[in-house]
């Protein structure tokens, strides 16, 4: 009975926070018809895609850093760094809480219904170019979680898991939402925004070959630093085991 | 009464200086209750460029939400869970005076973070609070603040019931973002739900102080502050009733 019930809370929780962004589009969209440019069919687009990116996260990412953290604070992270598989895999994605992939069924259901809305449907390219987009939003996602927890690495108290999961809210909406300088931050330096608005303008707007290309270029560099930061915090870690 | 007062007092500078040695947590914290709202802000400036109303309002929000936030779910919970509140159960002192103390030292701190973030947009956005409603505010906020501090302890002692104090807490959280005020003005919500929001206790909790700071209707005032007074009850008479049951069931191990 008791796993049933922790199986009832782990469903309604991951649940819980998408209908919650939900409502706040369509409370949004009661007020204007269109929000900095985007409709009501588009902004449905981009939270469908927030919320599958949210649910793949919550369910391959986050368990693993939020333990990633502690363990270097303990020094028990010898055990990932010593199995035969890369240590940057072992580390950062040995543990899962499929249960949030709610989120990411529910925000694919919200994605149908956007495009659904939408004047004319989306094509191939468009459609193509979304998924790879969202992909590179999954990796930057990754990147930018494992760079954050690398951090334990230098300064073992930090602990910025309370900031780092407001963060993430800031791509719930379209990053043409925010004033300049704050917008180039969200969309290109720290991509929060940029990395669910350009898929999502991919599908539901229009698509140019350099959005692709520079969100391709853009998550390899935030993988490369992210794996850079790991190396080099690997080579200050010292175990408690030995 | 006195010596209550003074027992609190210390508490509270015991816990101000525990704290101190953890900032960067602290400044997590501050940091997860200004984000909403300033996300918040962005977008209803995006929907209403020109209200200054907006402005005001989500700036006394930062304010109200860094300074009556409540974590009794992660402090007194974990408490019921290691089984140190029997230390607090044999103190010659109501169990209450550790959780408050606690809770308004980390208030104090995040509103050290909080209180220039505040300062910074009130200056950048040009906005004017009169002296009228910050004093009308102020009770108001004293009021919400201790509302949002029992409402969290209710939702922490079912930590007597069940491991998942977190996802509770979650979802209580979930709602006073939603009906509170934060996410969307509640005169902006569609009309039944401003209506259901205004009498819930997630808006006594929330955007009423801001409400008031920003400047509304004497009837608006009055009435919210009638349903912060009314939850305010209702839920200290649930917190008693949870605690004397949850303490029937608490057991703990050691000494």
């Amino acid at each position: 009975m008791a796993h049933r019930v922790n199986f009832a809370f782990d469903i309604a929780q991951s649940l819980v926070g998408i209908l919650a962004v939900l409502a706040t589009t369509l409370a949004i969209y009661y007020q204007t018809d269109m929000l900095a440019g985007w409709s009501k069919p588009q902004a449905l687009v981009l939270v469908g895609i927030y919320s599958i990116v949210a649910g793949v996260r919550s369910a391959f990412i986050d368990p693993s850093m939020t333990r990633m953290v502690s363990t270097i604070r303990d020094g028990s992270l010898d055990d990932a760094l010593l199995q035969p598989a890369p240590s940057w895999f072992t580390v950062s994605c040995r543990e899962h809480a499929p249960f949030a992939l709610g989120q990411a069924i529910l925000g694919a259901g919200i994605l149908i219904a956007g495009v659904s809305g939408l004047p004319s449907p989306p094509g191939l390219a468009n459609v193509l170019a979304t998924i790879v987009l969202t992909g590179c939003a999954v990796a930057i996602s990754w990147a930018f979680s494992l760079a954050v927890a690398c951090l334990g690495f230098w300064f073992a108290r930090f602990e910025l898991g309370p900031l780092t999961a407001s963060l993430w809210d800031v791509g719930r909406y379209p990053a043409e939402v925010y004033r300049q300088p704050v917008r180039t931050i969200v969309t290109y330096l720290v991509p929060l925004a940029g990395m669910i608005t350009v898929p999502a303008s991919a599908l539901a707007r229009t698509f140019a070959w350099y959005a692709l290309v520079s969100g391709l270029a853009l998550t390899a560099c935030f993988v490369f630093l992210a794996m850079l930061l790991f190396r080099q915090g690997v080579k200050r870690y010292t175990g408690a085991t030995s | 009464m006195i010596r209550l007062a003074r027992l609190f007092w210390l508490h509270v500078v015991r816990e101000v200086l525990s704290w101190s040695g953890s900032w960067w947590f602290i400044f997590a914290l501050a940091g997860g209750q200004v984000l909403p709202p300033l996300i918040g802000l962005a977008i209803w400036k995006a929907v209403f460029p020109d209200s200054d109303h907006i402005s005001e309002y989500y700036i006394a929000l930062i304010f109200t939400v860094a300074t009556t936030a409540s974590y009794e779910n992660h402090t007194f919970s974990e408490r019921i869970y290691k089984g140190t509140l029997s230390e607090d159960l044999v103190r010659p002192q109501p169990p209450i005076l550790a959780p408050l103390g606690e809770n308004t030292a980390i208030r104090l701190w995040i509103a050290m973070f909080a209180f220039p973030i505040v300062l910074l947009l009130a200056v950048g956005t040009g906005a004017e609070f009169t002296a009228a409603n910050l004093l009308i505010a102020f009770p108001i906020w004293l009021l919400t603040g201790i509302l949002r501090f029992v409402f969290t302890l209710c939702l922490a002692m079912t930590a007597f019931w069940t491991e998942r104090v977190h996802a509770i807490t979650a979802f209580g959280t979930t709602l006073m973002y939603l009906l509170g005020g934060n996410a969307v003005p509640v005169d902006l919500l569609p009309e039944g739900w401003s209506a259901l929001a205004r009498w819930s206790p997630f808006y006594s909790m929330v955007g009423l102080p801001a409400d008031a700071a920003a400047g509304i209707s004497v009837d608006v005032v009055l009435n919210g502050v009638v349903a912060q007074v009314v939850w305010l009850a209702l839920l200290c008479w649930l917190g008693v009733v949870l605690w004397r049951r949850g303490l029937m069931r608490y057991t703990a191990v050691g000494g």
